[in-house]
């Protein structure tokens, strides 16, 4: 039953994940030709300078890719399922609905995760391509949070697509959208103090779809 | 399960509220206000004191008896700070305490160096150019390379982003030369080729000695200090002037503030009593008469005063206004989530508790339990109850907003 689940998951994902995949690809082109044609145009030491001591963040491009990754994700699986209360078939399946609500969430958080995984390694790859160790890892310290956000912006798009009353929706969506914005900001390595902790307030998402999920479930307002 | 994610929805909306609705409240409480500029005059033997006024804004310059002075009464009173107006208007002393004052010796005398808390709790990436000190040119260059020190010394190669490995060796031996012990614990130099001249670099290394490093004709000139304090160095300001009177401000670890002095190397102790780096701004003043430092903190603005040879000659505490929206935000939310604060440029997730919130968390839990009641739910979800109590308002609407489970559950 667990493989069905997964299956419906693929299917519904599958080509919005190669769009989505294309478009990180698409970024991180953008990012590699900035940096080529700035060691080019200025020289590497330049970068350098500006990179180590005045810690421009040249990759601010990727700021909002994992929210992105995660909106896009959510809405893919649960918009087909929540218009015409679809989701109530998966409930009534002969499987706990929390299960299989749960291996829906994990199919999509393992997409997501995988997307940022794979944003990760282009940013190691672009950045390193040109810059040491120390530049290239201080970079995945700044872009850690950008991909934390994903959490929210997944998690706040189920809760608000699930949920049954409206004013619930506007209320999830407006957490969701504030937990996102403290996540994004511009800045080198402004979350390497506080970002377990920050990833801690967004680990509270993964059980909150349950109980909208059940007033769904039980038709409840 | 249902009630874990409940729980997670109101802890969620709790802590979203508890960031975003104190912050945009202080924004709303927001009050005028100045930091005052507090000199010592020379002629006058006072402290001056540029404030302005809290309800118009008005500047308003007086010393310390209380009287007003113009701005050009000001700026004359304070000849070795606004030397250049006084130039211009041509009324420079032509002596001060016995010292002959020129444009020019006023100008060559002078140097100011500053250290906020930010600039100790900010992200550092430990690549350093190293500039050439010796080039025959009146300009620094800018290298071709950067250095790392981590259990060698290493350059790397910006064009090709390759370890430079003959010239690392050559400082990497000339470091050990002289009783260096990698990894080095902290560096600190000024990296700008915008400085009359290069000093390169201060390193402690493993054992917290402090160790200078220049390059001079692309050859390694280090010098073993012998400094090594026993909480270690935090921080060298460094400051490359003329005077060279000394390399910058160093900061030890257990937060005493000194001046390295040229040479020798010999920290000359300030008279900043109750300094703290992390919470308090400090600016020195240099001139060609005395040595004027300045601590300022959200509670006053304190101004010492010594001759060139560090001996005290004035104090003054400048007590500040304390801002009433602060008290009132503690009175209005029991809990706050701060993420920023001026003294650092990391983003911070501090959660704090008000004691002073108690009456705010005492109405919200009396309307709370009232609103239950007419429920008749009020049994339910007792766990509200404390976080009402806890967090005040914020907890209140987290869980208004979330509601309870339903009844069969």
């Amino acid at each position: 039953m667990y493989k069905a689940i997964v299956y419906k998951e693929w299917i519904k994902l599958r080509w919005f994940l190669l769009v989505l995949l294309g478009i990180t690809l698409a970024v991180y082109g953008k990012i590699f030709i900035m940096l080529r044609s700035a060691v080019l145009a200025k020289g590497a030491y330049h970068l350098w300078y500006m990179a180590a001591i005045k810690q421009s963040v040249f990759y601010g491009d990727i700021m909002w890719l994992a929210p992105f990754v995660g909106l896009v994700t959510a809405l893919v699986q649960f918009v087909p399922e929540t218009g015409k209360r679809r989701l109530r078939i998966l409930f009534h399946l002969p499987l706990p609905h929390t299960l299989s609500l749960v291996c829906m969430l994990g199919v999509g958080c393992l997409c997501v995760a995988g997307l940022c995984g794979i944003s990760a390694v282009c940013l190691a790859l672009v950045m390193g391509r040109y810059f040491p160790a120390e530049i290239v890892s201080g970079a995945l310290l700044t872009a850690a949070p950008w991909c934390l956000a994903a959490v929210p912006a997944y998690f706040g798009a189920v809760l608000a697509l699930v949920e049954t009353a409206w004013w619930r929706k506007a209320v999830y969506g407006v957490i969701a959208f504030g937990t996102v914005l403290l996540l994004v900001k511009k800045s080198f390595g402004v979350f390497d103090v506080s970002l377990d902790w920050y990833a801690l307030a967004c680990a509270l998402y993964l059980p909150t779809v349950l109980l909208p999920a059940h007033r769904f479930k039980r038709g409840i307002v | 399960m249902l009630k874990v994610s409940r729980c997670a929805i109101v802890l969620l909306i709790t802590l979203v509220c508890a960031i975003y609705v104190p912050e945009q409240a202080r924004r709303l409480l927001v009050e005028r206000s100045f930091s005052p500029f507090i000199l010592y005059s020379s002629s006058l033997k006072t402290f001056m004191v540029n404030d302005r006024d809290k309800e118009t804004g008005q500047r308003r310059m007086t010393d310390l008896s209380g009287k007003e002075y113009t701005r050009r009464e000001f700026e004359t009173a304070l000849p070795m700070f606004f030397y250049k107006d006084l130039a211009a208007w041509g009324c420079l002393p032509d002596s001060l305490d016995g010292v002959e004052v020129t444009y020019k010796k006023v100008a060559m005398n002078r140097q100011v160096l500053s250290l906020r808390p930010r600039t100790l709790n900010s992200p550092v990436v430990p690549l350093y150019p190293l500039y050439e000190s010796a080039s025959g040119f009146t300009q620094l260059e800018e290298p071709d390379s950067m250095f790392r020190v981590t259990d060698a010394f290493e350059f790397l190669d910006a064009e090709t982003n390759a370890v430079d490995a003959d010239r690392s060796d050559r400082f990497t031996k000339a470091l050990t030369r002289k009783g260096f012990v990698f990894p080095a614990q902290g560096i600190f130099g000024n990296p700008t080729a915008r400085k009359p001249f290069d000093e390169g670099y201060f390193i402690t290394d493993a054992g917290g000695t402090l160790f200078h490093l220049k390059m001079v004709r692309g050859n390694p000139w280090v010098k073993n200090t012998g400094l090594a304090p026993a909480s270690g160095i935090r921080y060298i300001g460094m400051d490359e002037n003329p005077r060279r009177e000394f390399y910058g401000l160093m900061i030890e670890g257990d937060g005493t503030a000194s001046l390295l002095s040229y040479d020798d190397y010999r920290p000359i102790a300030l008279p900043m009593a109750g300094y703290d780096p992390d919470t308090m701004s400090l600016a020195v003043y240099c001139d060609l008469l005395k040595r004027t430092f300045v601590v300022t903190d959200k509670k006053s603005v304190r101004v010492w005063v010594t001759d060139r040879a560090y001996r005290p000659i004035a104090s003054h505490t400048h007590g500040l206004e304390a801002k009433g929206g602060q008290e009132m935000l503690k009175q209005l939310f029991p809990l706050r989530v701060v993420r920023a604060k001026g003294e650092t440029a990391y983003a911070l997730l501090d959660v704090s508790f008000n004691p002073e919130g108690w009456m705010v968390s005492l109405i919200c839990l009396a309307g709370f339990l009232g609103w239950r009641m007419k429920q008749r739910r009020a049994g339910r979800h007792p766990e509200d109850y404390l976080l009402i109590l806890l967090t005040g308002g914020c907890g209140l609407l987290a869980v208004a907003l979330t509601g309870c489970l339903p009844e069969a559950d």
